[in-house]
């Protein structure tokens, strides 16, 4: 503990811990009410821009033409000696093979936006920091998790899998959490009383201040935290800014420290560049794969599901391909997703290869229960059956039928969603043929009888069908029943205006 | 006398290729078809509950919906609302009289599908997917091959399958549990078991639909 006691003009910390103790245990709006982890992605400028070959030598850059300097550096460069911070000419002569890019600000957002809406699973609270951090306040999800080791390992092995490098710190700070965040090794700082010594001993460099000032601080011999609070506070504030002051404040949970909690966009739409051009169902599907995980984090994050995406594949010069899934119920899952991406994407020909994928929700809707049952009521999963049958044959090509009340055959059944509650407005007492034609068909007459491969015999009718005259189809038919030469029964009629035709309109077996 | 194990006909009778019909008998899951009888000639005295049926039919809309409607209709009465999925109906099935027959039309699923390819594979996930209590199906052209997956479907989902077909394929044979040749007859139909697991060839007519009227000649 070097700070208490020093000549300093930052007040001392004993005072402070004396205020506490005599504050009630537990209330609400003590010192430190919060716990943050500060999530530090130190490689994201590589990562953001997607995933190429280990092998080759690789760094972001950043700056202008002649003043180029190394931002980010991927393990085979490292192990030639390229590191961060080198020029970018000294880079190359380290590694003639060096294949440098430039920094993409915005796909850095982007992800950081992403990852921040996939990290409200571990808590509402998430604040984007930029360049390349995330701070959760995670005090009261801590014990979900099994304590701050517990979450810290979460959300490592969730990251890794993600295929980001990491750094992790829980502090009681957001500016703590943020800073520890930076060095190398995962730091869990649960108590406030820890907070002065552990950041008195980091570092300038770790806090993200301008170069200048670090080296400014530097020359008077001022080399870390530690060394900063033991000077004069007006003269620090005239000399570097109140803002420099403030942070340093604000770490130690001296001032307020608040942090604007992130809130993911109100539909979700991600890009995502294929490796390399190509037509390939398997490469395809990877692509979409990626993006419609990174769409079920956005989902979960928001207790939302969707009904219909939409993936879109860019062509260069030839318009884009868009395919879209639809679904009987709302989905956040991916795999489910996936699936009936699957079904779409085979049976989709692309015009040219594609070089890349785009893929957008459509409209979001919060989900208010779980979106499945635990213990469906039927055995097997019927409504991923009727979505595989949708997304294969078509939305138009899976329907129940029901009745309805109207005199005119044709319009007594209707098209309904399937498995939807029916009416069943059919209660007639004259028999019907179990199946109706969609188109009635012409039968020949000859000596004034109709004839169907063979003479027919008429067993019942005729039964006078005569209305639709309010809506333009209207009939005027007589109905019989009539039976083939090898006995099947037909139900057939003849229209009551001329030509008087007879017509075939439904079987009843 | 059980043949001991070093005999050659103990090692006949025990080869996994051989079949037994009596091992088999007494396992069939069956739904009663609704047709005394029928039933009487059917392994388990019904429609095999969880294998593929199949029904030849000289043409279609000649009975074979009089044939399965009180089998299904005794289906809907069960209360665990499972669907009926119908794939490829040669024509429209007609809702009121579906509902005067006794059939539950919330439970109906009617799938529509172009070409025989997509007919024969909406069969085969509904049938695999264990969520209906029975699918039908009107296929042309189904291979060999094709039947085996379905069958193989019908058992994995534990699900009944009746896949209509036309007469001519009646030489050929089939993987299907159960074949049935449905054949027009003035008074109602005939019903020929052609092939049945555990049970024999057997021919039987059905006053199918004849009950219902009277027959006027003039």
């Amino acid at each position: 503990m070097a700070a208490p006691g020093t000549p300093g003009l930052f007040p001392a910390l004993p005072e402070r811990r004396s205020e506490r103790a005599a504050a009630p245990v537990g209330q609400p709006g003590t010192q430190f009410p919060h716990r943050w982890l500060g999530i530090c992605l130190p490689q994201l400028p590589l990562e953001a821009l997607g995933g190429k070959p280990v092998e080759i030598p690789r760094v972001i850059v950043d700056g202008e033409d002649r003043q180029r300097t190394v931002r980010a550096v991927n393990a085979a460069a490292w192990r030639d000696g390229v590191r961060r911070g080198q020029d970018l000419n000294a880079a190359q002569a380290l590694c003639p093979s060096l294949r440098a890019e430039p920094r993409d600000l915005r796909r850095e957002n982007a992800r950081l936006e992403e990852l921040a809406a996939w990290a409200q699973r571990f808590t509402p609270w998430v604040s984007v920091e930029p360049p390349a951090s995330l701070l959760l306040e995670v005090r009261t999800s801590l014990h979900l998790f099994g304590g701050a080791q517990g979450l810290c390992r979460e959300a490592g092995a969730a990251l890794d899998e993600r295929g980001h490098r990491h750094r992790l710190a829980l502090a009681p700070t957001p500016t703590a959490a943020l800073w520890l965040s930076r060095t190398r090794r995962t730091v869990v700082l649960p108590d406030p009383e820890q907070l002065p010594g552990t950041l008195g001993r980091l570092p300038l460099a770790f806090l993200g201040w301008p170069d200048k000032t670090v080296s400014a601080l530097n020359g008077m011999g001022v080399y870390t935290v530690r060394d900063c609070l033991r000077l004069p506070r007006d003269g620090f504030a005239r000399r570097f800014g109140r803002r420099y002051l403030a942070e340093l404040d604000r770490a130690l949970g001296r001032l307020p420290d608040p942090r604007p909690s992130f809130s993911p966009p109100a539909s979700f739409e991600k890009n995502l560049d294929l490796p390399a051009e190509t037509d390939d169902i398997a490469q395809l599907l990877i692509a979409t794969e990626r993006l419609l995980e990174s769409l079920s984090a956005y989902l979960v994050a928001r207790q939302a599901g969707v009904r219909r995406i939409t993936l879109k594949f860019f062509h260069g010069d030839a318009p884009a391909t868009a395919v879209q899934v639809g679904l009987v119920e709302y989905c956040q899952d991916a795999g489910r997703l996936l699936a009936l991406a699957r079904l779409k994407l085979e049976r989709v020909v692309l015009p040219v290869p594609a070089i890349a994928v785009q893929l957008s929700s459509g409209s979001v809707t919060t989900l208010d229960s779980p979106a499945r049952d635990l213990f469906g009521p039927t055995g097997g999963d019927t409504t991923t059956l009727l979505e595989n049958l949708r997304t294969r044959l078509g939305v138009t090509a899976v329907y129940g039928v029901d009745g309805v009340a109207e005199h005119r055959p044709e319009s007594a059944w209707r098209q309904v969603e399937p498995l939807a509650e029916t009416g069943t407005a059919c209660d007639r007492p004259a028999e019907r043929p179990l199946w109706l034609l969609g188109q009635p068909q012409p039968l020949p007459v000859r000596d004034d009888r109709p004839q169907y491969d063979g003479r027919l015999v008429v067993e019942r009718g005729p039964e006078r069908i005569e209305t639709g005259w309010w809506d333009g189809g209207d009939i005027v038919r007589d109905y019989y029943v009539a039976r083939d030469r090898r006995g099947l029964r037909l139900w057939i009629y003849r229209e009551r205006r001329p030509p008087h035709g007879w017509y075939l309109h439904g079987y009843f077996d | 006398m059980e043949p001991t194990p070093k005999q050659p006909l103990y090692e006949l009778l025990h080869h996994p290729q051989v079949w037994r019909a009596r091992e088999h008998q007494a396992q069939t899951r069956t739904i009663p078809t609704g047709h005394a009888g029928l039933d009487r000639h059917l392994p388990g005295g019904g429609w095999p509950a969880d294998a593929l049926s199949e029904v030849l039919l000289a043409r279609r809309g000649q009975g074979e919906l009089r044939l399965l409607m009180p089998a299904l209709t005794a289906l809907c009465r069960q209360d665990d609302g499972r669907c009926l999925v119908w794939v490829a109906p040669p024509w429209v099935p007609y809702a009121p009289a579906l509902a005067a027959a006794g059939l539950d039309l919330a439970r109906l699923v009617i799938v529509h599908a172009d070409d025989e390819a997509e007919i024969l594979w909406a069969v085969e996930q509904s049938l695999r997917s264990g969520s209906c209590a029975a699918v039908l199906g009107w296929s042309e052209r189904a291979t060999v091959p094709v039947l085996r997956r379905l069958q193989l479907a019908a058992a994995e989902g534990g699900t009944p399958g009746v896949l209509f077909r036309p007469a001519a394929v009646a030489d050929q044979s089939s993987p299907a549990a159960l074949r049935l040749l449905l054949e027009q007859v003035p008074d109602g139909f005939r019903v020929t078991i052609a092939k049945s697991r555990g049970g024999r060839p057997v021919s039987v007519s059905l006053p199918l639909g004849a009950a219902l009227t009277r027959r006027t000649r003039d």
